[in-house]
């Protein structure tokens, strides 16, 4: 090193370790963060295909294969996989702001302002006649001014679970009545075991059945409709659960996992279908399950539809080749959306024929889930958006949790959620 | 303050001796300049990116209409205002904050500054529980959030919470989701105090340690025997400067609560908690991320910063932060 200009020489050093750094930081900034593999180098168009986790072990491979197999029989395009972690939605959400957003991505139901941002187009011509064979509130969640702005890909059933060695040791019938639940909980809960499991607020997975099971809706159209004097009384009489001490709170894993069921922390537990792995592994024979039991005169059991659709972003630079891709992997291959449904977690397809046709959907508690499901299933339209709902999930929880009156809660809570209503865009 | 002078006059000593020489040298120092700018370049337009921009467009935004679109345009002047102020639910979360921030601070004031003192007192293992006090600090929210929830508070019997309360001879409590009476403050109130209390304790104790000793032999010579009263009439006042500033960042940190409410009350996939313990950040997380209301969420972002100024201008006029001795 020479001696004379030793300031330069630092300066120098220092200014093209700053520029390296910057180059690495905005190399950082470019870069996809969240991970992602791209399908093969000389295609012409490249789809970005969105994902978010999802738990099943091989899913996504599954995926991954599906798009290099469009790519075999497409060579003009190439489709980029990305399966992104953690907090999905906020992810998509922010990402479809921007022009880089994903070309096609998943979704649980389409809000009015996501078609009126043009986050979503709608895939009619694509779905065409296969319309008649998806399930009808499946496509509900997903449908604005009969224009159709999703293609499900799996539906999710969600219902009761019961231990039956539990029952029948209390010589107790599964419940087919609201009061006949709470009775059968109170009765169940002995020792280290609780009645019932319907989230660790108390409320979580409880809260969207009670409309349906006295036989009534949430929203008439663009009309909030849930203060009624049935729901009100559904309420009063589910609230029972929670002050009987009868109901199991905080524990360590959510509804949604088996958990709870399989250790006997409760006997009955809302969940869902993808659990069905696990409880025949764990506890084989030693469960059933039922639908959300009716409430009143006129009163309805309840299974809930739940699940992932997918939609064509609608400020893609590729729609027409988004769609044909889309069509090509939900609508036409049956193979895709069995392997998908059934080969590593356990979802129904949504399409009639294709369920109709799937093994494993033909014996045991499978196959009573499909039929409950087909007789009984049911969801909230797409007008049923957070804002929206809001305001109910919050007079729920005052009305269980700290006795709020039922019907004056309910009432003030609708007229917020109609406010919500209108000022959702119509589109 | 004499005792102190004869250290700060130090600073006062004559600078380089470059110093004459200076006042020949009036043109601008290219080179330090060109430093200066290139040193400080990566952070100065990383915060102008990153944070004022971003607050100018949060603030635009929250006076447009701006559902699903980050797009400025549709001018709605200050309806968002309006509507936020009409929301009884932000309300309650208003009120709530307010609440909180009157329980947490004072009791993570006192605590921080008893241990502080006890800490000091001790004459061996100080280090030891220095640094024991001081982990916890180092822990995340979410982490700790997770912690509280399913191990210590869970509402199994097995939970440290019930287990203890099984030895007291109480049956087995959800403390989350009990909201009448509302048990869960005790659950948001021990993992906040967990958290923080190290950190503040640990700037007490530098504070206490800056006192000279000879005060405390002054006032002993002068009869002044007892611990409570050293404290009262010497540590505590000369500390006052410190907890003015100590309480000024933890009623900021409050008003700032997000993490442990979020990790503790929400439910999985239900999203956001229920009403119960939903500070203003938590509601307006799922105004703007769940309901994709940005308008809306930005305007209740400067609602929440105007109160954090207010309150904190009102604490600074109280005490005096900032004046002279």
């Amino acid at each position: 090193m020479s001696g004379s200009t030793p300031g330069l020489s630092r300066r120098g050093f220092l200014g093209t370790s700053l520029l390296f750094v910057g180059g690495v930081a905005l190399n950082a900034c470019t870069s996809d963060p969240t991970g992602s593999d791209s399908g093969s180098g000389d295609a012409k168009i490249t789809l970005n295909h969105w994902y978010h986790e999802y738990g099943e072990q091989g899913t996504r491979e599954a995926a991954m294969r599906y798009a290099a197999d469009y790519t075999k029989a497409n060579p003009d395009v190439a489709v980029k996989v990305t399966w992104v972690p953690g907090d999905y939605k906020t992810k998509w959400q922010s990402s479809v702001l921007t022009p880089d957003g994903p070309d096609i991505y998943e979704i649980n139901e389409v809000t009015p302002d996501m078609v009126q941002q043009q986050q979503v187009t709608p895939l009619d011509d694509i779905i065409g006649s296969t319309k008649s064979e998806l399930n009808e509130h499946a496509l509900g969640a997903l449908t604005h001014s009969g224009k159709t702005y999703g293609v499900p890909m799996i539906i999710d059933v969600m219902y009761l679970y019961y231990r039956k060695s539990l029952l029948s040791g209390a010589s107790i019938q599964p419940p087919t009545t609201l009061t006949d639940l709470v009775a059968a909980s109170k009765a169940l809960t002995k020792g280290k075991t609780k009645g019932i499991f319907v989230g660790n607020d108390g409320i979580a997975g409880m809260r969207g059945v009670l409309a349906f099971s006295v036989g009534q809706q949430y929203l008439d159209g663009r009309k909030a409709v849930y203060a009624s004097p049935e729901i009100a009384d559904a309420l009063t009489v589910a609230r029972q659960l929670f002050t009987n001490n009868s109901m199991l709170l905080n524990y360590t894993t959510e509804w949604y996992q088996p958990d709870a069921l399989i250790s006997g922390a409760t006997a009955i537990s809302w969940g869902g279908m993808w659990a069905l792995p696990a409880l025949q592994k764990q506890i084989p024979g030693d469960f059933g399950l039922i639908p959300w039991p009716k409430h009143g005169a006129n009163g309805k059991p309840v299974v809930i539809l739940g699940g992932w659709s997918q939609v064509v972003n609608g400020k893609s630079k590729n729609i027409d080749a988004a769609k044909k891709y889309v069509q090509w992997l939900w609508l036409q291959n049956a193979d895709v959306q069995k392997d998908w449904a059934l080969s590593y977690g356990f979802h129904v397809p949504p399409r009639a024929s294709t369920a109709a046709s799937a093994t494993p959907l033909q014996s045991g508690e499978a196959k009573t889930a499909v039929e409950i499901l087909n007789q009984y299933g049911i969801r909230n339209t797409a007008l049923w958006a957070p804002s929206v709902q809001k305001p109910y999930d919050d007079a729920v929880s005052d009305i269980i949790k700290k006795n709020a009156d039922a019907t004056a809660t309910l009432t003030k809570a609708q007229q917020q959620s109609q406010q919500a209503l209108d000022a959702l865009p119509q589109v | 303050m004499s005792l102190r002078t004869a250290s700060s006059g130090a600073k006062a000593a004559p600078r380089s001796p470059q110093g004459t020489a200076g006042a020949r040298r009036r043109r601008v120092d290219w080179p330090a300049w060109r430093a200066f700018i290139l040193l400080t370049a990566p952070i100065v337009v990383g915060l102008l990116i990153f944070k004022y921009i971003a607050m100018a467009w949060g603030f635009l935004l929250s006076f447009s209409e701006a559902r699903g679109t980050i797009s400025l345009g549709n001018w709605v002047g200050i309806d968002n205002y309006r509507q936020l102020f009409a929301d009884p639910r932000f309300q309650d979360a208003l009120w709530m904050i307010v609440l909180f921030t009157l329980v947490i601070v004072p009791i993570t004031f006192g605590i921080s500054l008893g241990l502080a003192v006890l800490v000091n007192r001790l004459r061996r293992g100080r280090a030891f529980f220095r640094t024991t006090f001081f982990i916890p600090a180092a822990v995340s929210y979410v982490v700790a959030s997770l912690i509280w929830k399913m191990s210590l508070f869970s509402g199994v019997p097995a939970s440290a919470a019930n287990s203890l309360a099984g030895l007291l001879g109480q049956e087995p409590t959800a403390w989350i989701a009990t909201v009448d009476p509302p048990l869960y403050w005790i659950v948001i109130i021990t993992v906040r105090l967990w958290l923080q209390v190290g950190l503040y304790m640990i700037l007490f104790l530098a504070a206490i340690q800056n006192i000279p000793a000879e005060l405390y032999e002054a006032a002993r010579v002068d009869g002044a025997r007892s611990e409570w009263k050293l404290f009262r009439h010497i540590t505590f006042p000369l500390l006052r400067n410190t907890s003015v500033a100590i309480a000024m960042l933890l009623i900021i940190a409050s008003f700032q609560a997000f993490d442990e409410f979020y990790n503790l009350l929400s439910t999985g996939l239900a999203g956001a908690p229920g009403p119960d313990g939903r500070p203003p950040l938590v509601y307006l997380y799922d105004v703007a991320m769940g309901q994709q209301d940005y308008g809306l969420g930005s305007a209740g972002a400067f609602v929440v910063t105007l109160l954090i100024i207010a309150f904190t201008l009102t604490q600074s006029r109280l005490t005096g932060f900032g004046k002279e001795d």
